[in-house]
This record gives structure tokens, sequence and C-alpha cells, in this order.
């Protein structure tokens, strides 16, 4: 009950952040676009995949007369710019959102592991510290190299990525939330491990987790366009942020609105969800900031 | 000292052998078989079994994982499998332009973050300071394959000052300084952001210190207060964060190479993994692994150096 009302009032707080909610209100438009892509795209009448040869690099609203009925221009195989960013962006949020989830997941498992049973602590952790090692996105290439480029193969690239960073933040929350009284007062009461973790535990550092997921979404974001745009992701004719982006690179001195526009939706997204975690870190943890 | 110095060293070498044995691995993760993606795409059916005796494959996993370990302490990267040269050699050739491009990244990241976290430290909740803090925000968000195609559209097509990409020189000379420029700035940003954001926070934190508080009533001038007494206590934390962020820069010249058609390690990667030249791609993560760790060895040695209250755990 405590918790909960935590949360309403932390919400509000967060409502009348006006840089949490422009980000807040940004990502639900990101999110309703892209969902209603089939519909959205249904009304123009264009499918991302279709190639109009007639209408090879097209101008978009900017110059609308000549860019028959392509709000935002096309590409150089006539592929219809809006209809591409919307599919692409199911595809690099789908990516980013299962793959932070699949990290939280395994993260938060070693973490409470690691933070709760001292025996684990040190192999978990050192295996953590191995991982670490890889710096940037170097991990996820050297995995996606090896399996093969595939959308699923970089999705299980970035999950491991992601794995560390929930891991430690975990761990070290949990060693400190083991040392409050009431954990000592449930362990008297004769509570069993895997209520004290589940019941007692891990609502104690909800807050972390959520802090950490926002800002690991971001990264994931970052992570698969920067996979794509280098070939490693989501593999081509498929539309994906990044990928566009790599293939506008060699018609942007004609029409330099096909790097920028997916661009700035791959700055945009990012900046929103680093600055929602951000506003959520002050709220649930401010000591993380330093930490991130 | 030496206690804390020795510690971290088996550390590094616990590190290294953790390295060694993912990269050792990952070979496994490719499907089909080891011998039969090294020998190459044209290998027969013994040349193949030649190569699994050759590669040592026939034996345990450990035996194997040992002999790749004693190859590389004499220096054995292996052989390309494109190219049939010692992969030693074509990284050696490569990885001047790979740390040029990084160590002259850091320096603009350096010059440029460090300054302004101060001001908008001393600044503290001004309009400067909310206008700095946005902007590292997108400086952290921004694409960095992004941010180098758009400079390169700016600077190097419309304005034509600069040239779109390539490098042929060190950033000391006038033309590798030009070259290098927009490739150091694409790659430095996001961590000129995150210098300026450790930076604010840390002097921040100092300027509420009681040291400062007792310099302020000694009378000293606010300058002498900032940068003599705050400014080194705040870099502390910056040392941190510029050995991690040296990694991030690793990482990231992978793809700044490929923007500015650069031929460094980023670039010998992706061709490496785009031949599907294992071997190749195994080495070359494991050098930028292994200069990420040894970055991190020394800023870690340097901390106790700079502050003496730190100790191991």
């Amino acid at each position: 009950m405590q918790n909960k009302r935590g949360f309403r009032a932390g919400f509000k707080k967060l409502i009348k952040n006006k840089m949490a909610t422009l980000a807040l209100i940004f990502i639900i438009i990101i999110v309703a676009l892209v969902l209603l892509a089939p519909v959205i795209t249904n009304i123009t009448g264009f499918d991302p995949d279709e190639s109009i040869i007639t209408d090879r690099l097209l101008p978009g609203f900017w110059d609308w007369e000549n860019a028959n009925g392509h709000i935002l221009g096309t590409d150089h195989l006539g592929r219809d710019t809006l209809s591409r960013l919307l599919y692409g962006g199911r595809t690099t949020l789908i990516v980013a959102i299962t793959s932070t989830s699949i990290g939280l997941f395994f993260g938060v498992t070693l973490g409470v592991l690691a933070g709760y049973y001292q025996r684990l602590d040190n192999l978990i952790m050192r295996i953590m510290d191995i991982l670490f090692t890889f710096p940037g996105t170097l991990l996820a290439m050297l995995i996606v190299s090896m399996l093969g480029v595939s959308t699923f193969n970089a999705m299980l690239a970035i999950s491991i990525w992601s794995i560390p960073s929930f891991a430690r933040m975990v761990r070290s929350k949990v060693l400190s939330v083991k040392q409050e009284e009431y954990i000592t007062a449930v362990k008297a009461l004769g509570a069993n491990d895997l209520r004290i973790i589940i019941a007692h535990t891990i609502p104690n550092i909800l807050g972390t987790i959520i802090v950490i997921a926002t800002m690991r979404l971001a990264s994931s974001i970052m992570s698969i366009a920067t996979l794509s745009f280098l070939g490693l992701g989501v593999p081509a004719p498929a539309p994906e942020w990044g990928g566009m982006i790599a293939t506008a690179k060699d018609f942007m001195w004609d029409r330099p609105n096909l790097i920028i526009i997916p661009g700035l939706f791959v700055m945009f997204t990012v900046i929103s969800f680093n600055l929602l975690g951000d506003k959520l870190s002050d709220l649930f943890d401010p000591t993380l900031k330093e930490n991130i | 000292m030496a206690r804390y110095i020795f510690k971290r060293l088996v550390l590094m070498v616990f590190l290294l052998l953790g390295i060694t044995f993912i990269v050792f691995l990952s070979l496994y993760l490719a499907p089909g078989d080891p011998a039969e993606l090294v020998a190459g795409p044209n290998a027969t059916a013994d040349d193949i079994a030649r190569m699994r005796v050759f590669l040592g494959l026939d034996k345990p996993l450990f035996v194997q994982y040992g002999t790749y370990l004693l190859g590389l302490l004499q220096g054995d990267l292996g052989t390309s499998i494109t190219t049939r040269q010692p992969i030693l050699n074509e990284i050696a050739i490569r990885l001047p332009f790979t740390i040029n491009l990084a160590v002259a990244a850091i320096i603009l990241a350096t010059v440029i973050g460090i300054p302004i976290g101060m001001i908008a430290a001393v600044k503290k909740d001004s309009f400067l300071d909310q206008l700095m803090t946005t902007t590292s925000l997108m400086g952290i968000s921004i694409p960095n394959f992004w941010l180098g195609s758009m400079l390169i559209l700016v600077f190097a097509v419309k304005l034509g000052w600069l040239s779109t990409g390539g490098m042929t020189d060190f950033f000391w000379t006038p033309t590798g300084f030009k070259e290098v420029i927009l490739p150091a700035f694409a790659l430095g940003t996001s961590v000129a952001a995150q210098f300026m954001r450790i930076g604010r926070n840390a002097m921040i934190g100092v300027l509420q210190s009681d040291y400062i508080r007792t310099a302020e009533a000694k009378g000293l001038k606010k300058k002498r207060i900032i940068f003599v007494h705050g400014l080194r206590n705040a870099l502390i934390p910056l040392l941190t964060v510029f050995g991690t962020s040296f990694g991030g820069l690793l990482g990231g010249a992978i793809v700044t190479e490929k923007v500015f058609v650069i031929n460094g390690l980023g670039t010998y990667l992706l061709q490496s993994i785009n031949a599907r030249n294992y071997p190749a791609v195994q080495s070359t993560v494991l050098i930028i692994a292994v200069m990420f760790v040894l970055v991190n060895l020394v800023v870690d040695l340097l901390y106790v150096v700079v502050d003496p209250r730190i100790s191991y755990e």
C-alpha cells in the first residue's frame, strides 16, 4: 500500500516536470505511430517494401507538387519514406524492448543471486566484469559476426550485452537492502529465501530497476540502429532506422532528407528515454545517476 | 598501496584470461565446423581434415584453449583467411589510425567537455546551466554515425572546407589535423557530454564541501577557489570516466571509421566480418578489449596516485 502511494506521488511529480512530460508525450506519440503503422500506410496507400520505379528519390511535403503523394519523399528504389520509418520504428522498438526485457530478467536474477548469496557473488560478478571489458557494441558485434546476421541474432546479442548493467546495479542495491532491519525481522519470522527475495527485496529495488530499464532502452535503440547501420542488425530490405541511414548515405548529396529524418527519429527517441530515465532516477534513486 | 597494485594486477590477469576465453569460444558459436570455417569456402574435404589437425580441433577443448593462449603470448594472432598473412601484421598497419582517431577524439572531448561542465557547476541552476545540461543530454543521445554523416554533409559537401573522409597522417601534422577534425568531433561528442555531466556533478559536490567554505572564509578570490581548490578535486571522478569512455571511443571508432572511410581496426573488423574471416574477427575484438583493460589499469593506478584515500575495496 505504502509503495503504491509512493509510485502515484512519484508519477505526479514526474508530470509536473516539464522536460520529463515532454519526453513522455514524445514516447507515447512514437509508440502510437508505430503501432498504427498499418492504418497510416493504408491511408497514404504506400507499402514500406513496395518500390515504385517512377517515384525514385522524390521530395516530400516541402515540395508537394513533385512529391506524388509521398509525405516524406521516397528513397533510391522508390519506396515511401514515411511507411519505412513507421515500420522501421516498429522493428527498432520491438528489438529494443525485447532485448531490454531479456537483459532485465537475467540481469536482475543474477544481480539478486549475487547480492543475496555471498557464495555466488564472486563467480557471478567476475563473469559480469569480463563481459564489461568489451566496450560499446563490440560484444554484440562479436556475437552477431559469429552467429550470422539476422534480427533475432542482433536481439540476442543486445540482450546479452544488457545483462551486466542490470546485474551490477541490482547487486549493489540488494546488498544494502539486505542490511535493513525489516529483512532481519521477516527472517526471524521464518520466511524462506524465495519469499524474502520476491516479497521483500524486489519491491524495494523496483525503482532502481525501472530507472535502469528506461536508460537501457535508450542504449538498446542506439545499439540496434548502430548494428543495422553497420549491416549487422536487421538485414535489408526490411526497414530499420539505422539501416535507412546507411542506405541514405549514398544519396545524401541529392536528398539529404533521406538521412536527416531517420536520424532525428533515432535521436529524439533516445533523448526521450534518457530524459525520462534521468528524471525517474531523481524520483526513485538519486544516487544512481553517478553510476550509469 | 603495494597490496592494492598487486590485487589490481591479479584482477587484470583474470580479466585477460576471461576475454581470451570468450573470444576463443566465440568461434564455436558460428554455425558449422570451425575447421571448415577457417579453411575457407573453397576448401576440399581433405583440406578441412588437415585444417582440423592443424588447428588441434581433434584435441580436448581446454588443450585447444591452452594452445591458443600460448600462441597469443608469443604474439601469434593467427593467419588471415583472405590474405594468408599473419593477422598481427595486418592489425599493426591499421592500429595507428584507430589510436590517432581515439586520442584526437578524447583530446577534443576534454577540451570541450570539462570547461563546460565546470562553468555549469559554478553557475548551477542558471539558464546557462540548464542549456548546457540539455545540450549534454543531446550529445549522449545522438547516434555518432548519423552525426558523422551530417558533418560530412555540411562541412565537406555544402561548405567544402574539409574532405569527406580518409586518413593519411597523424593529427599533429597539418594534413592529419584537417583529416581528423570531423571524425574526432563525431566520435568525441558523446564523451564530451559525459565529461560535462560527471564534471558538473563532481564540481558541485566539491563546491559544497567544508574546505571550500574554509577557503571562502579565508577571503580567497573566487577564481583561486575554483581553479586551485575545486578543479583539482573535481578531476578525480573524471579520471574514472576517462577510462570507461576510452572503451566507448574504441567501440565507437568502428562506426566512425566506416562513416569516414578510415582504414583502421574498425574497418578491418567489418571487412573481416563480411568476408567471414573468423580468426581476424576474433583477434581484432581481442586487441580492442585488451587495450580497454590496459587503459583502465593505468587509470586505476593513477587514481591511487591522485587520491591517496582510495584503497581496494
